[in-house]
């Protein structure tokens, strides 16, 4: 009863971001934002009017919550929008390319197909920025975690915000 | 404590109602200005509060501080099902809308490693066995984490009055869970998850209604609000009413009733079962900061003849089993700093059997017995402190302490039917059982009373640690000791869990625990069954169980596959006084009257023997195409029981199970799903006048959901569409006949 009379006194969990915390998201609805983040936290070159792409490549795991979340927002001037493929070459367009967990046994040959292709690759696999992928998002935690390959970033012509840097859970090069 | 035992019946049977109706009318009173929520299943939100567009606001480093969890039940912290120890099975809000769940018996008759026997037994309704073990007092059920299970320690009364329409989710958790959930925490751990309102501050309302066979009706409303999102006040909440005649069994099954028919003929009764199954269900909860206030209220109303045999027990209009149960929660988290959390919980939970219950069964040749009335009342109040501490990421420890204090009177007999006022005034009114040892020796008498009042504490402490070693090996290890004043030893139950990551896909666990079932008062009923005298025994001891389980998940895109293997002993079984069985035989025969003519076997519940359970779950969900989505689980499981030199099987349950069902989006709006339930033929059961019906008894349901707007569904709910005649088990070992062909067209509209 003691605990419980401190307990009242307490400062308790309050606000829409206690609120945020306090609840168990969908995995990938939190993906999505960290992916709308991980734009911004990119220097795109400028481009009114145009769009910059975002590529999901294999079975797209985020059930339409990538989409609303991009509805409508534009970064650097530009439009985000979201292009869907199974095939690395259709994609080499976009300035980001997830890789989704269903293209696991080809990762190494996916990014080496976008070598070149300017082209900032995100995936969710183990070992993604080992096998040179710029951000992986970390597995089997109940809080989502990014790794960075800065030198894969860079190779792409990228440039990472050091706050980005900073937050992720290891950076490479 | 006291507040309940001094209310008459009748304040008691309207005061809690009376509290929903008033939340109702809020809710009606706010539906006027609430707005369009509650988006079609296929659309329909991830759990947390926020939408997708909600946190894009958030920054990176909020983002970071979001769980992705998916269960809280099994570690009594948030986490994905795969890295809780155990077997861990989630049934969501999507499930639950698109296979059109009622209530929480139409969730487990879909579950993997259960074996339900609907019709069953009146007080108890639908007997849910575990893999393999029986009894509804062996598994915790809770409801946002307040545990709702009846105080005495009855088995669960599983009817229709438990809604899930309201879920969020609800997670199983299977196996030995008492190192958290202390006692009978056997088979089965059940978290009903209730839903949170949306976050954007309008107002949800949900109403909805259905009719059907067998003058089914059910009607349905929920409200939810957050009033204040910067100060986490809302409020969210449901009623749930059903009622229906049931199916003709009378009918279906001719020879099996033919018994009853003679019986109310001779007596001048209607031949014609008079069956009823009546349900209300009812929650609130509020949140104002951390602090959370949360009530749970279910009263159900059935005919008590129901399971016990034809011609045995009547089912006339006079033989009815009422019993309500209500649990209040108050809570309050605090976040002392980023790694330490302190949940304050007090629980309030009070349990009634309605003194107008009763059996009623033939007294002679011309009538039937009017007054065996039935009473047992009881409540708890349990204080809990639980601190969770995050050393670091990979380390993390939960402990906490509990205290309950427990005021129970059992279910007794109570001639004339009772009145209360006190539990002294209902051991009065009950007096006594007399018996005699020697035939013609008046001082050979003895008295037992009908009612016994228990009152008694339970203490418990627990510990457990979390520690992520590697990225992918996690291991659980804690323990609890739990303290009965009326019982010399304490319990204790360790738990231990290895969970490897083998790739991002596939987990790996091996997980060994322990847990306990309480020597309920309820065990200690007294009773004359005609042929038996139950007495109580006070020396009754808890039952342990001892597991060991193996699970393998696989989770890849739209693939969801588990395979469990489990192996349990059970020692110093509580054997219930049902029957003149050893080992619950305690003496010669006794005489009920004095002149030695009337016989009765003296009895009571004695713990003796052990049990071994062990078998396979596997169970998968899989998503073939955008449109269709298919489920399936096999069950094999094995029991033996080895009590007083005797050895015996599977009790009345079948050694496997399958079940398969598919959800088709015909269209964006329509959506179809079948789905079978088949067993093997149940083992060990008396076929009594039933025999086809026990052979491979399998069912087949079909539920259509139709969605023109995103405010509006219609749907079917069509159960046993063969109408075919199965079989199962019920209290006594003789088969008993099941519910054949229902179903009932309803429509529904949010706001």
């Amino acid at each position: 009863m003691r605990l419980l009379l401190l307990g009242t006194v307490g400062s308790g969990l309050a606000g829409e971001k206690a609120r945020a915390e306090s609840a168990a998201y969908d995995e990938y609805e939190v993906k999505a934002a960290f992916l709308f983040n991980f734009v911004q936290f990119v220097k795109w070159p400028a481009a009114p009017g145009g769009q910059l792409l975002i590529g999901i490549l294999g079975d797209d795991p985020f059930g339409g919550a990538l989409d609303k979340i991009i509805k409508g927002e534009t970064v650097a001037g530009r439009k985000l929008a979201i292009k869907r493929s199974h095939k690395a070459d259709d994609l080499k367009g976009c300035q980001v390319v997830f890789v989704a967990g269903s293209e696991r046994a080809n990762v190494g040959g996916i990014l080496a197909s976008l070598t070149g292709a300017n082209v900032l690759t995100v995936g969710e696999t183990e070992g993604f920025v080992k096998q040179g992928g710029a951000i992986g998002f970390s597995s089997g935690g109940e809080k989502v975690r990014f790794e960075i390959n800065n030198g894969a970033a860079q190779r792409a012509g990228m440039e990472i915000s050091s706050r980005l840097l900073k937050l992720a859970s290891r950076v490479g090069n | 404590m006291q507040y309940s035992s001094q209310l008459s019946a009748g304040q008691r049977a309207t005061f809690v109602p009376a509290f929903f109706i008033l939340a109702g009318s809020i809710a009606a009173a706010g539906a006027l200005h609430a707005a369009a929520v509650a988006p079609p299943p296929e659309l329909a939100q991830g759990p947390g509060t926020l939408a997708p567009q909600q946190l894009k606001k958030l920054s990176i480093e909020d983002l970071m501080q979001l769980q992705v969890a998916t269960v809280t039940t099994a570690s009594k912290k948030e986490e994905k099902a795969t890295s809780a120890p155990g077997t861990v099975i989630v049934i969501d809000k999507n499930d639950i809308r698109l296979r059109g769940y009622s209530t929480l018996k139409d969730v487990l008759r879909d579950l993997p490693g259960m074996d339900l026997a609907d019709n069953f037994f009146s007080e108890i309704g639908t007997q849910v066995a575990v893999r393999g073990i029986t009894g509804n007092n062996k598994t915790v059920v809770l409801v946002n984490g307040m545990r709702v299970n009846p105080p005495g320690g009855e088995y669960f009364p599983l009817r229709s009055d438990f809604s899930v329409r309201n879920a969020e989710q609800i997670e199983i958790i299977y196996g030995a869970g008492s190192t958290l959930y202390g006692q009978d925490a056997i088979n089965a751990v059940i978290n009903i998850i209730t839903r949170q309102p949306p976050a954007s501050g309008k107002a949800e309302v949900e109403l909805g209604g259905d009719a059907g066979f067998n003058f089914e009706r059910n009607l349905y409303g929920s409200f939810g609000k957050v009033f204040d999102q910067a100060r986490n006040i809302l409020f969210n909440g449901y009623v749930q009413y059903h009622d229906s005649d049931l199916t003709r069994l009378d009918r279906e099954y001719p020879r099996y009733w033919r018994g009853f028919r003679e019986t109310a003929v001779a007596r001048g009764r209607d031949p014609v079962p008079d069956r009823l199954d009546f349900g209300l269900n009812a929650f609130a909860r509020l949140e104002v900061g951390g602090f959370s206030l949360q009530s749970w209220y279910r009263n159900s109303r059935r005919s008590s003849g129901e399971g016990y045999g034809h011609a045995v027990l009547a089912l006339v209009p006079e033989a009815r089993w009422e019993d309500s149960s209500w649990v209040t929660e108050a809570k309050y988290v605090w976040q002392i700093t980023d790694r330490v959390k302190l949940d304050s919980t007090v629980t309030y939970n009070w349990y009634e059997v309605d003194p107008s219950s009763r059996y009623v069964f033939p007294l002679n040749d011309r009538q039937f017995f009017l007054n065996d009335y039935k009473y047992a009342s009881g409540h708890s109040i349990a204080v809990e402190e639980t601190m969770r501490v995050d050393f670091t990421s990979a380390l993390s420890v939960l402990m906490g302490g509990t205290y309950t204090n427990y005021d129970i009177l059992p279910k007794s007999t109570v001639p004339g039917g009772a009145r209360p006022g006190g539990h002294n005034d209902i051991l009065r009114q009950a007096g006594n059982f007399s018996y005699y040892t020697t035939p013609g020796d008046p001082a050979s008498l003895h008295l037992v009373p009908r009612a016994v009042d228990s009152e008694f504490e339970r203490y418990g402490a627990y510990l457990e640690f979390s520690w992520k070693i590697t990225p992918k090996l996690k291991v659980i290890a804690g323990a609890r000791v739990d303290k009965d004043t009326r019982i010399a030893d304490p319990s204790y139950t360790p738990r231990g869990s290895l969970i490897y990551n083998l790739t991002d896909a596939l987990t790996a666990k091996y997980t060994y625990s322990w847990a306990y079932i309480s020597p309920a008062p309820y065990f200690d009923a007294t009773y004359d069954r005609g042929d038996v005298l139950a007495v109580s025994n006070p020396g009754l001891q808890p039952e342990t169980s001892k597991t060991h389980e193996f699970d393998l998940t696989y989770n890849k895109d739209a693939l969801n596959f588990g395979l469990s293997l489990y192996y349990g002993v059970q020692s110093s079984l509580i054997l219930v006084s049902d029957g003149a069985l050893q080992p619950n035989i305690l003496l010669d025969p006794v005489y009920v009257d004095v002149q030695g003519t009337q016989t009765r076997q003296l009895v009571n519940s004695v713990n003796s023997g052990k049990s071994r359970n062990a078998g396979v779950d596997v169970y998968g969900k899989a998503k073939l195409t955008r449109s269709f989505s298919t489920w399936f689980s096999y069950s094999y499981t094995s029991y033996e029981e080895m009590t007083a030199g005797v050895t015996s099987g599977l009790k009345g349950i079948s050694q496997h199970n399958f079940r398969l069902g598919a959800t088709w989006a015909i269209t964006p709006h329509l959506f179809v799903t079948p789905s079978l339930v088949a067993r093997s033929t149940p083992r060990n059961v008396d076929p009594s006048f039933l025999q086809g019906e026990l052979e491979n008894p399998w069912e087949a349901n079909l539920h259509i959901l139709y969605t023109p707007k995103e405010c509006l569904q219609f749907y079917a709910d069509l159960r046993n569409i063969t109408n075919n005649h199965n079989a199962l088990t019920q209290l006594t070992p003789a088969a008993s006949p099941q519910e054949t062909f229902s179903g009932v067209f309803g429509v529904r509209l949010s706001f």
